[in-house]
């Protein structure tokens, strides 16, 4: 079983990395500090458009609370696992240290993606499944097909959607450092661009709404597991979601294999 | 007063060559620096649509904008952010944190005028991106943007004392990391100000009346909020002099503290790392 053999090396991988950055003890407080800012900027945003209106484009307060949620879930895994593994990628291309990557009997991409988790974001993930419950809570769920239950599955489902737009996007423009060598910048520009998607897209005008679900598909990915939590998540936007997952997953696969055929090593 | 000139020439000098160096190494990552480019459209262009939707839900306007009222607002917001905006929060704690401030210390020149000068440079060259961003978007969303010669000048005015107060608290910001080491708490807390309070997420007519009191005495609106106001002529000209009153105030006043403040933080800062 291919597949189970990488799973096993993934996870070795990530967990070297993991106890590595969990001997940094004192980070936790700085990540505290930092998600903590981050949340009470969005609840503050959230209380400022909510003061002159109970609804924007359909969706309450409560409902923005349930965006603001998966946007900190989606950000744990953005920030803790894809950015954080690669950074690390994009060291090692410019070291030359991905030769010995190469020569491992394991998929090169698959570690990549996936090799240096941040375990401090794990806080993210935690915070933003809480606000997700309080949101939820507030704004009731009984109006979803299905139920509750069928909401939460349809939630898990395009959450795990989310997950592969994200990283696979990631992995795209992260390959651009094949050709480029310098890509931190790229890595921290992409983060900076996420942190600007605490809205659902729902509510832009057409031609930013299309840009946020194809150019930069993070905003799709922020929205549809939103959507399925508050009960408007339709055809459309599952679709949508599932459409550009495969797309991406294919897309960056390609690139990788072109880049990886390109790349000269640089190691002495 | 000869020594002092002597000193402001050398740090003009000194800074500007820091600034054509900038300049050069930036123009070898194009592509990050589109990306970046595209990062601070993105936030403008999502503050905007928030804002249009709610004028939409309110029928029509809020706080006195309607759609391309709120267009020309964050049109302007995304080119004066770009002005004004220093990296120094991000750079210098970075280089405390991995050391490398060190050779900056080495260097026969102030490392807060290196990293101006590299500074500015980031905020030239992102106007090449910028600007013409503004003006697609300016046409896409039908922006009203109708300063009058007078608020152009008031402007004009205003801008180098805006990018004055910015440089020297983003400093103070910057320079808690010789104690701190890691700061991005602070930092966040700093960004939620010129967020909230500086007129980049909303503009001051749609914040709560004491949150406006309170922008108003805090330099954030002035360096940001208020010259976007004046460019979209929301803002009267004659508001510049309070403008550069308190922008001129708050930046002597951050400038007397920086001085001992570098001193003893330059002496507590360790070089950590290699």
């Amino acid at each position: 079983m291919r597949g189970m053999h990488e799973a096993r090396v993934v996870t070795a991988h990530a967990r070297i990395a993991a106890s590595t950055e969990l001997a940094y003890r004192s980070n936790f407080w700085a990540y505290l500090v930092n998600t903590v800012v981050t949340l009470g900027v969005s609840i503050a945003s959230i209380a400022l458009v909510y003061r002159h209106t109970d609804e924007v484009g359909g969706w309450t307060s409560d409902d923005l609370l349930v965006v603001v949620g998966v946007f900190f879930a989606l950000g744990a895994f953005v920030n803790g696992v894809v950015h954080s593994s690669m950074a690390k990628l994009v060291a090692d291309i410019r070291t030359g240290d991905f030769d010995y990557r190469l020569l491992k009997p394991v998929d090169a991409q698959a570690v990549a993606v996936a090799q240096a988790p941040d375990p401090w974001r794990a806080l993210d993930l935690v915070i933003g499944i809480v606000v997700i419950g309080f949101g939820v809570s507030r704004g009731g769920l009984e109006a979803a097909a299905g139920g509750i239950p069928g909401a939460i599955g349809a939630a898990i489902g395009m959450f795990a959607c989310a997950v592969v737009i994200v990283a696979a996007f990631w992995t795209l423009l992260a390959s651009i450092t094949f050709w480029t060598v310098q890509g931190e910048g790229i890595l921290w520009a992409l983060d900076d661009m996420y942190d600007h998607l605490r809205w659902p897209i729902g509510i832009f005008p057409g031609g930013l709404r299309l840009a946020l679900s194809t150019i930069f598909p993070a905003g799709l990915a922020v929205t549809v597991p939103a959507e399925a939590l508050t009960g408007r998540l339709d055809a459309t936007s599952v679709f949508m979601a599932l459409a550009m997952a495969t797309a991406l997953l294919v897309a960056s696969r390609v690139v990788w294999r072109v880049a990886v055929r390109r790349y000269e090593g640089a190691s002495s | 007063m000869t020594t002092v000139a002597a000193q402001l020439g050398h740090m003009w000098s000194g800074g500007s060559a820091q600034l054509r160096l900038g300049m050069i190494q930036l123009t070898q990552y194009r592509a990050s620096f589109a990306i970046w480019a595209l990062s601070s459209t993105l936030q403008a262009v999502v503050a905007m649509a928030v804002w249009q939707a709610v004028a939409a839900a309110n029928g029509g306007t809020t706080g006195g904008y309607d759609a391309s009222g709120f267009a020309g607002y964050f049109v302007i917001a995304l080119i004066l952010r770009e002005l004004t905006f220093t990296g120094i929060v991000y750079h210098l704690p970075n280089r405390v944190e991995t050391g490398k401030f060190a050779i900056y210390l080495l260097r026969p020149l102030h490392p807060l005028v290196q990293t101006y000068g590299a500074s500015f440079a980031n905020s030239v060259q992102s106007l090449v991106f910028v600007i013409p961003i503004a003006a697609v978007l300016t046409i896409a969303y039908d922006a009203t943007i109708s300063p009058s010669p007078a608020a152009v000048l008031a402007t004009i005015v205003v801008l180098p004392f805006a990018i004055l107060a910015r440089a020297s608290a983003d400093s103070m910001v910057a320079i808690s990391s010789f104690w701190l080491v890691r700061i991005s708490g602070i930092r966040g807390i700093y960004a939620m100000a010129t967020l909230l309070l500086g007129g980049q997420f909303a503009p001051l007519a749609v914040l709560p009346d004491w949150l406006a009191t309170i922008a108003r005495a805090l330099p954030f609106y002035w360096a940001l909020g208020f010259p976007i106001e004046l460019l979209v002529g929301r803002a009267d000209a004659s508001e510049a002099i309070t403008a550069v009153a308190v922008l001129a105030a708050w930046s002597i006043g951050l400038l007397l503290v920086l001085q001992p403040a570098w001193r003893a933080g330059t002496r507590a800062y360790e070089a950590v790392g290699q």
